[in-house]
């Protein structure tokens, strides 16, 4: 395989900005999938991604290009998530390619996260193209577009590509720019084995399937391999290409993008990343970039039916088969028994692997309150990190306490400043610059402690700027921060699943939204439920939920005991989704009750 | 004098023909039918049908025509229907018959001409003695017809005369729901029913509140007018003994109604109409189409039955049992269920005996008047599912 006519690249693109249906085409017009073949997008194929609209998982696709010069290419094209929370995986992908489309939709213009992304693909080198999409739409605004990219790239306008992935305008264009402007590979094929993995999947049938890119050497069928940072060796029992399937072959050499499977039982053992190099005679250095995937949200999963925590942890065993980002251990909590503390990249990973466990699953799944980790200095020159709030240390043993920020960047028209400002301090936000990146779009930076985003920030955000923000962020470092723990008493008891760490300044206002929120969620009951919020032994807040005064049907049944026994059936069926502590039932949601609260209506 | 409870079985007949369909009302009954002139030879032919199935233990005590509007029915025809049963089945000597009758379908020869043929108890619709409601309602009778009926019924000779009346209107003030308690008990009935107005599925009435049209009224208020009734008709020296059921004393107790709460067979006749017998729960067509159409085909006009394994019925037992002013007879229990009902639900009842939601009277559990307030709540709480 000559490098020379090998080009490998990635597509960088908001949501929505049709970076799928632009990959249909570049697949129908190189004959890789026919228009029968092509059901709508054939690049996302996780039912939830697809639901969200978010290609959360990458993987890639070789076409063949028979080019003007005559010469057939060989195209890889790179998938990329396309969520904040997993922009690991997207700047490894974003390594395992020499190029990259920058797709920014004519009447949309440019949004945050393309810019994040876009810049991770500067910091690998990558030969950006940049493209406007969606030239057809009568709302195409692309002398504004055009003007964007210019500023943000610094390029020519003339280099800007205008494309419709839907009628296909610029399409053939797309594909000789890709050639004349994306390097080959440049990689030695006679050098020590160095393969990118950029992805990793589980099969049930095959184990660990990881995608690749091959910097340096070749790798055989059935060569012995090492994994680099995991230390492992494994056999190269199938290595291929990757077209609409997978197709074996016997050898992948420089320059190339496949697949490998190794024997591997699981995705933690074939990290995003980490290098593939032979066991034996193999290079001495790995590939730069890997970088250990740390959860940065924590939150408690628990069974509504405790029965069911031998199934949870069973269920959560299969997910971690697929997700190398999951990390749980058992941990009991007072009120709901046995459960996990369940690390996350960000509150999406929280909510879909929370859906997948309902759904693929069939448990009922009670989520803690989500919260970071904390560094708590100690009197005794020890530093602990906490990622419960229920092993908050006694506040007297306490020095001071550091809480995790993130790097944040929002892009808005400029008449949400004001509104995304305040917003800003509220969240105890740091303001570092605002930039402009045309008159029509500012660039704003900030610091957030990483509580303050994961509690309704996103919701917040965009209904101050009615949609039009787009956020993206990245950990940057422990600063130190007056936190406290607020406890919430259910009928005088500690409800430990529902304790918080706050800031101290905002302890009182959410100690009160939250009772008052509460109140909202529990129903009544037979007996008076009492909601109180409480620091230390200090109630700073209570709410009660009224006895329940009527629940009875004073109706004629006639002789049809069986229809009031089926409503009887009904109504304690309707309680299964609520978890009884004490003698309260109260329903999922309400532990989740912090990130609802905005709905709540003061 | 004793309680008028008895562990005989008894037989309901449904009469599934109104004058006008009320808009609230979710019984079975049909308006204009054609099927009204076959009715009783069908319910002949059904008690033929079922003849030779029924096993009796014990002589049936009770007989309840119940509708719809079994007032419209013939006297001829109730004694047809009457003689069938006598010929077929064994009765008691002292067998209660109730007839539900609406004040706008009767006269004084009429109910005196019922009472000769041996019905003794007299179920009167009155729903109101308010225009206004009995308008809202879509009665077909108003206040003066309503007086008028109790009055005739008296001359008539009925000395067991029950009263229904609905509380908790849209609108309805507590003193008009008071007045209306008031008007019924200046007859002195025997026995009283007053039911909260339901919005069911299906009806015109939920219909016009899906549609905003109608606001029912909110729950806490109808626990105050449910208060006020139990507070009221106590105080007049009344016996609430079921949720929506009081009785000047035990001797007034519908015996009919009670055998559904105490587990006691019954056998039902007619559209639509259910039957607990030989351990099982049945329950005919829903149609008269269909149920003249079977029954002419010497076919059962039965579509549904359920056998009450060990399980449900205890939960039955335990439910029907507590809407009762006699509660659970703890000793009777555990004799039928070889366990303790204290015991076995523990975890339930000492929450509700804290809270003063129940009571344990010598050896009977029951639930006090606040609990049955909130039974439905209580009761579902003892549905263990089996397959856990
Ligand atoms: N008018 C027009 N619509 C497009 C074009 N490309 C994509 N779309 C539409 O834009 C929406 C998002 O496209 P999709 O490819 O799913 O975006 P992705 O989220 O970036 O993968 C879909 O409704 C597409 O039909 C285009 O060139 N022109
Ligand atoms: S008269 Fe009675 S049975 Fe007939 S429609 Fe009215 S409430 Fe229903």
């Amino acid at each position: 395989m000559q490098q020379q006519y090998i080009r490998n690249f990635c597509i960088i693109a908001h949501i929505d900005h049709g970076k799928s249906t632009l990959a249909d085409r570049l697949l129908e017009q190189t004959h890789t999938i026919s228009q029968r073949e092509l059901k709508d997008q054939v690049l996302d194929d996780m039912d939830l991604e697809r639901e969200r609209g978010i290609t959360i998982k990458s993987h890639a696709i070789r076409m063949h290009y028979k080019a003007r010069d005559g010469h057939e290419y060989i195209f890889n094209l790179i998938d990329t998530p396309g969520h904040v929370d997993f922009s690991y995986e997207v700047s490894r992908s974003l390594a395992a390619a020499e190029g990259a489309l920058l797709v920014v939709d004519a009447a949309q213009g440019i949004e945050a996260q393309t810019i994040s992304n876009l810049y991770m693909a500067i910091e690998n080198d990558l030969q950006i193209i940049p493209v406007i999409n969606k030239i057809d739409l009568p709302s195409a605004q692309i002398d504004v577009v055009t003007h964007q990219i210019v500023e943000l790239l610094g390029c020519g306008e003339e280099e800007i590509l205008l494309v419709s992935g839907k009628t296909g305008q610029g399409v053939d264009a797309l594909l000789e720019a890709i050639i004349r402007h994306i390097p080959p590979p440049q990689g030695d094929p006679d050098g020590k084995l160095q393969a990118l993995i950029f992805d990793s999947i589980f099969d049930p049938y095959r184990g660990a399937i990881s995608y690749i890119r091959i910097f340096n050497g070749r790798l055989n069928k059935n060569d012995s391999i090492r994994f680099f940072n995991t230390r492992r060796s494994f056999l190269a029992e199938e290595i291929g290409i990757l077209k609409l399937k997978r197709e074996a072959v016997n050898q992948l050499t420089a320059g190339e993008v496949g697949y490998l499977v190794s024997g591997a039982k699981n995705v933690q053992d074939t990290r995003v990343g980490d290098t593939v190099t032979h066991a034996k005679d193999g290079a001495d250095q790995p590939l730069p970039g890997y970088k250990e995937v740390k959860p940065m949200v924590f939150s408690g999963l628990y069974p509504v039916v405790t029965e069911d925590f031998e199934n949870l942890r069973e269920a959560l065993d299969k997910l971690a088969l697929n997700d190398s980002a999951l990390t749980y251990e058992p941990e009991t909590s007072k009120a709901l028994g046995f459960g996990f503390r369940v690390g996350f990249l960000g509150l999406l990973h929280m909510e879909i692997v929370h859906e997948r466990l309902e759904r693929e699953f069939d448990l009922s799944i009670i989520n803690t309150v989500p919260n970071v980790v904390f560094k708590i200095n100690l009197t005794n020159g020890r530093t602990v990190e906490i990622d419960n709030p229920a092993d908050f240390p006694d506040p007297v043993t306490i020095v001071s306490i550091e809480e995790p920020y993130i790097f944040a960047q929002i892009i808005t028209p400029p008449e949400y400043i004001g509104a995304i400002m305040k917003l800003s301090t509220e969240k105890r936000a740091i303001f570092k610059t605002t930039e402009y990146i045309d008159p029509s779009r500012a660039d704003m930076q900030f610091f957030f402690p990483l509580s303050e985003v994961i509690f309704d920030f996103y919701d917040k955000l965009k209904s101050v700027t009615r949609g039009y923000a787009s956020f993206d962020y990245e950990f940057d470092q422990y600063r130190e921060s007056k936190m406290i723990k607020l406890d919430i008493l259910i009928n005088g008891e500690p409800l430990d699943a529902l304790s918080t760490i706050v800031h101290i300044d905002k302890a009182y206002e959410m100690g009160q939204r939250l009772c008052r929120h509460l109140k909202e969620l529990i129903p009544r009951q037979m007996f008076e439920v009492i909601i109180q919020a409480a620091i230390g032994t200090k109630i700073i807040s209570r709410q009660t939920v009224k006895a329940l005064r009527k629940n009875v049907t004073a109706k004629c049944y006639g002789g049809d005991i069986s229809r009031k026994r089926k409503l009887l059936e009904k109504q304690k069926e309707g309680k299964k989704r609520m978890k009884q502590v004490g003698r309260v039932n109260i329903p999922q949601q309400a532990f989740l009750a912090v990130l609802s609260m905005e709905t709540d209506k003061k | 004098m004793a309680a008028n409870i008895s562990s005989n079985p008894g037989i309901y007949l449904h009469i599934p023909f109104c004058q006008k369909k009320c808009p609230y009302c979710d019984f079975y009954s049909v308006v204009d039918s054609e099927y009204r002139d076959h009715f009783v030879d069908d319910i002949l032919k059904e008690i033929a049908l079922i003849a030779g199935s029924v096993k009796q233990k014990a002589p049936f005590d009770t007989i309840y025509f119940g509708g719809g509007t079994p007032s419209l029915l013939t006297v001829r025809e109730i004694e047809t229907i009457l003689i069938a049963l006598y010929h077929t089945f064994s009765f008691s000597a002292t067998v209660e018959i109730t007839l539900e009758a609406n004040p706008g379908t009767i006269d004084l020869p009429r109910l005196k001409a019922y009472r000769q043929t041996g019905i003794n108890r007299l179920s009167l619709g009155i729903q109101s003695f308010i225009n206004r409601e009995l308008q809202f309602l879509g009665r077909i009778h108003d206040r003066q017809e309503a007086i008028q009926a109790i009055e005739m019924a008296r001359q008539a000779g009925f000395r067991n005369l029950s009263l229904d009346l609905i509380f908790a209107l849209p609108g309805q003030s507590k003193n008009d729901w008071l007045e209306n308690l008031r008007m019924a008990l200046s007859f002195h009935p025997e026995h009283l029913s007053a039911y909260n107005l339901i919005f069911e599925q299906g009806t015109p009435f939920f219909n016009r509140m899906k549609a905003g049209k109608i606001i029912p009224k909110n729950p806490d208020d109808e626990a105050r007018f449910f208060e006020a009734t139990v507070e009221y008709l106590r105080e007049a020296g009344f016996l609430p003994y079921e949720i929506s059921n009081y009785a000047r004393n035990e001797q007034f107790i519908s015996r009919h109604n009670y055998k559904y709460w105490t587990h006691t067979p019954y056998l039902g006749l007619g559209p639509a109409a259910h039957s607990y017998w030989d351990e099982e729960r049945r329950g005919n067509v829903r149609s008269v189409k269909q149920y003249h159409q079977m029954v002419q085909n010497r076919r059962l006009p039965r579509v549904f039955s359920e056998r009450i394994d060990a399980h449900t019925r205890e939960f039955e037992h335990i439910f029907l049992g507590l809407r009762t002013y006699n509660g659970i007879d703890l000793a009777m229990f555990e004799q039928q269920f070889r366990h303790s009902f204290l015991n076995r639900y523990e975890t339930i009842i000492t929450p509700l005996l804290d809270h003063n939601l129940a009571e344990q009277k010598r050896d009977h559990f029951r639930l006090t008047q606040k609990g049955l307030f909130i039974s439905d709540e209580i009761l579902s709480q003892f549905w263990a599912d089996p397959h856990v």
